[in-house]
């Protein structure tokens, strides 16, 4: 069974792009949301393997989506997407959980590679 | 990975970042402290970095980044949102707006100004005037803006892709009113059968006929409509561009961007409602001194508001400046020679005002003087009759001015007031007829030249539409004469025609050449029982 994934962004020119990056990569993407509320809505919901985090967000940013969505899973897959300048965001990341980071703009070819270890563990 | 395929992605979604920041900036010169416009903006330029920098659009990236910096110092309360961090937003927004048009035609990108990104990054604010306005921290120390824990309020961000919308070409919309316009056609056509032929069943059938195009017709306008916000940030831009031009404080209110309207009517709208804005920011308004003797508040304001009254749309354009007085505008019409003295002595405070509707008014020196009003009002008034609307003037003299748009909420399908003048077929959109009047020959007055008859105490001159359109008289042997009463130049003028043919509801087509050249003729429309009717506009023909 493919490794699902939920796709967080608000951009829904980033969302795409991570969606066939992805699909290329044969995950199956679950769900996608495009604010840190709706993040937290969509997990609750489909639970997926994976989570691609953005952080500079509407309604919760992702470091605050990533905080409730350790809370409801400790074990969950998150993967945050930041831009460079956002060092400070990334260490907050870490210690709230993040399993790794993928930087814009995408290079798919690492995008790939960091998820696929992230899913790998 | 082939990034041409999301070009067009990339070029819309910016487009919406470019516009939530414009709307943003202008939000906070209004309330500077508003953490969530603070937040929109920031986020507007960093999405907009993060999307140029995967497309590689480098000129792009270097101006999105220095303003997702500029508002980052913002942000975190080194900076206090004032007028020149929005100066300085606002360049950006016009410079990227000049990249993606050079992207989109896939032209090399304009470069920015070499020195943007660092007048950026060295910005520091003016020093702080003498009196700063009570409540507004002075600019050196920044009130703590950061209220974590507080909820935000959710700021506008660009939409997305909603579920259950699908974009479609506007070419599609165009053909789907004009065919609604032609089975309207047909369904007058239907009827003229029914008549003849006396058959309940078929009554029925075509009576039933018409509900469902009432109700597709309604559908397809719906599909037609799009927000006036889409217009909106046009004139807050200029608006805000003007005052700064002018040296002037002034609040810009806008109401109803929610209100829907026909695309087509939208576009057309633009540029008369630019003009008045523009001429009641320069010279409706007074300077903040000015007012301040007058004992107004010093920073005047400029509402625009939509609203929407059953199938009519109403948009208004109100400022609390000096206002026009009547008098002054009818001695420098007088004086211009565009209407007589005794004219003059007959108009109405509103009607006076209407003068400034005149071609010919605009240019008087005098009247630049006195209010200024004059430019361009022309243009404006004959744009929005040639859609089918009404302009009125309101205004109180040290009070402020008013402008009133009326507009019927489509253009292609409209209900007209058929004429017969010899033998040509005239319609008139009801919106220009104030009312009709069946008028005894003995009513009629002469004064010098003219003929007038009386209405509501008030001399109305007449006019023969037979005599405007160079056909020959008409005879009226029961001495009887049908004619509408329509206003042009400010004034209520009776239209005397052979007969009325009665209310029809016409799909109106544009003239093709040479025809759309020729004043006076706003397009055609067919009858039921096929004929054809000339679409009257009575602003070019007047």
């Amino acid at each position: 069974m493919a490794t699902t994934v939920m796709i967080v962004d608000d951009s829904l020119f980033m969302r795409k792009m991570l969606r066939d990056i992805l699909t290329e990569e044969g995950y199956e993407i679950t769900a996608e949301a495009s604010d840190g509320d709706e993040a937290v809505a969509r997990y609750r919901e489909c639970r997926p393997d994976l989570v691609t985090l953005d952080i500079v967000m509407p309604n919760k940013t992702g470091i605050e989506a990533l905080q409730i969505i350790m809370a409801l899973n400790p074990q969950a897959r998150v993967v945050m997407c930041s831009a460079i300048g956002q060092e400070s965001m990334t260490e907050a990341a870490a210690k709230a959980g993040a399993k790794a980071f993928i930087l814009k703009p995408f290079n798919p070819e690492l995008v790939a590679r960091t998820l696929r270890e992230v899913a790998e563990g | 990975m082939d990034m041409s395929q999301y070009k067009s992605l990339f070029l819309s979604e910016s487009r919406e970042y470019l516009k939530t920041i414009a709307d943003q900036v202008v939000a906070l010169e209004q309330a500077p402290a508003e953490r969530s416009a603070v937040d929109a903006l920031f986020r507007g330029a960093h999405s907009l970095k993060g999307m140029a920098a995967s497309m590689e659009y480098g000129d792009v990236v270097v101006v999105a980044h220095s303003m997702e910096d500029l508002m980052a110092r913002v942000r975190d309360g080194a900076l206090c949102f004032e007028a020149g961090v929005a100066d300085l937003l606002l360049e950006g927004v016009d410079l990227i707006d000049v990249m993606l048009a050079d992207v989109e035609a896939d032209r090399e990108c304009t470069p920015p100004p070499g020195d943007f990104a660092e007048r950026l990054r060295g910005y520091t604010p003016a020093p702080p005037k003498k009196q700063a306005p009570a409540g507004e921290p002075p600019a050196e120390h920044p009130a703590p803006q950061a209220q974590p824990g507080g909820e935000p309020e959710k700021a506008k961000e660009p939409a997305g892709e909603a579920s259950g919308t699908v974009r479609v070409k506007t070419e599609l919309l165009d053909h789907l009113i004009n065919l609604t316009g032609e089975l309207v056609t047909n369904k007058h056509r239907l009827l003229n059968v029914a008549q003849e032929v006396a058959s309940p069943a078929l009554n029925d059938a075509v009576s039933e006929t018409g509900k469902l195009l009432r109700a597709l017709h309604d559908e397809v306008m719906k599909v037609r409509l799009m927000p006036f916000e889409a217009i909106c940030d046009r004139f807050q831009r200029s608006v805000r561009s003007l005052a700064k031009k002018s040296g002037k404080e002034i609040n810009f209110e806008l109401s109803g961007r929610e209100i829907g309207m026909d695309r087509g009517m939208l576009e057309q709208l633009v540029d008369p409602l630019n003009h008045i804005l523009r001429n009641a920011v320069d010279h409706g308004m007074e300077e903040s001194a000015e007012r301040a003797a007058q004992g107004k508040p010093p920073r005047g304001t400029v509402k625009l508001s939509v609203s929407r009254d059953r199938d009519r749309i109403s948009i208004q354009v109100s400022d609390d400046g000096r206002g026009m007085e009547p008098q002054k505008m009818i001695e420098a019409a007088v004086a211009k020679g565009v209407i007589t003295p005794e004219e003059g002595a007959l108009l109405s405070p509103r009607q006076a005002l209407m003068l400034s509707c005149i071609p010919g008014f605009s240019t008087a020196k005098v009247v630049t003087d006195i209010s200024g009003r004059g430019v361009g009002m022309d243009a404006v008034n004959a744009a929005i009759q040639k859609l089918g609307g009404t302009l009125v003037i309101e205004s109180e003299p040290g009070q402020g001015s008013t402008f009133t748009l009326r507009l019927p909420m489509t253009i292609a399908i409209i209900h007209a007031l058929v004429v017969q003048c010899g033998n040509v077929k005239g319609a008139v959109p009801v919106t220009g007829v104030l009312r009709t009047v069946e008028l005894a020959r003995h009513q009629i007055e002469t004064m010098g030249k003219r003929q007038m008859f009386q209405l509501d105490g008030e001399a109305i001159p007449l006019l023969s539409l037979n005599r405007v359109l160079g056909l020959p008289l008409g005879r009226f042997p029961n001495g009887i004469l049908p004619l509408f009463v329509t206003e042009a130049k400010g004034r209520r003028v009776g239209i005397v025609v052979d007969r009325f043919l009665g209310q029809h509801e016409l799909f109106v087509k544009p003239f093709g050449r040479p025809l759309c050249k020729m004043a006076g003729l706003a397009g055609g429309a067919t009858l039921g029982d096929g004929e054809i009717v000339t679409i009257l506009d009575l602003a070019g023909l007047l």
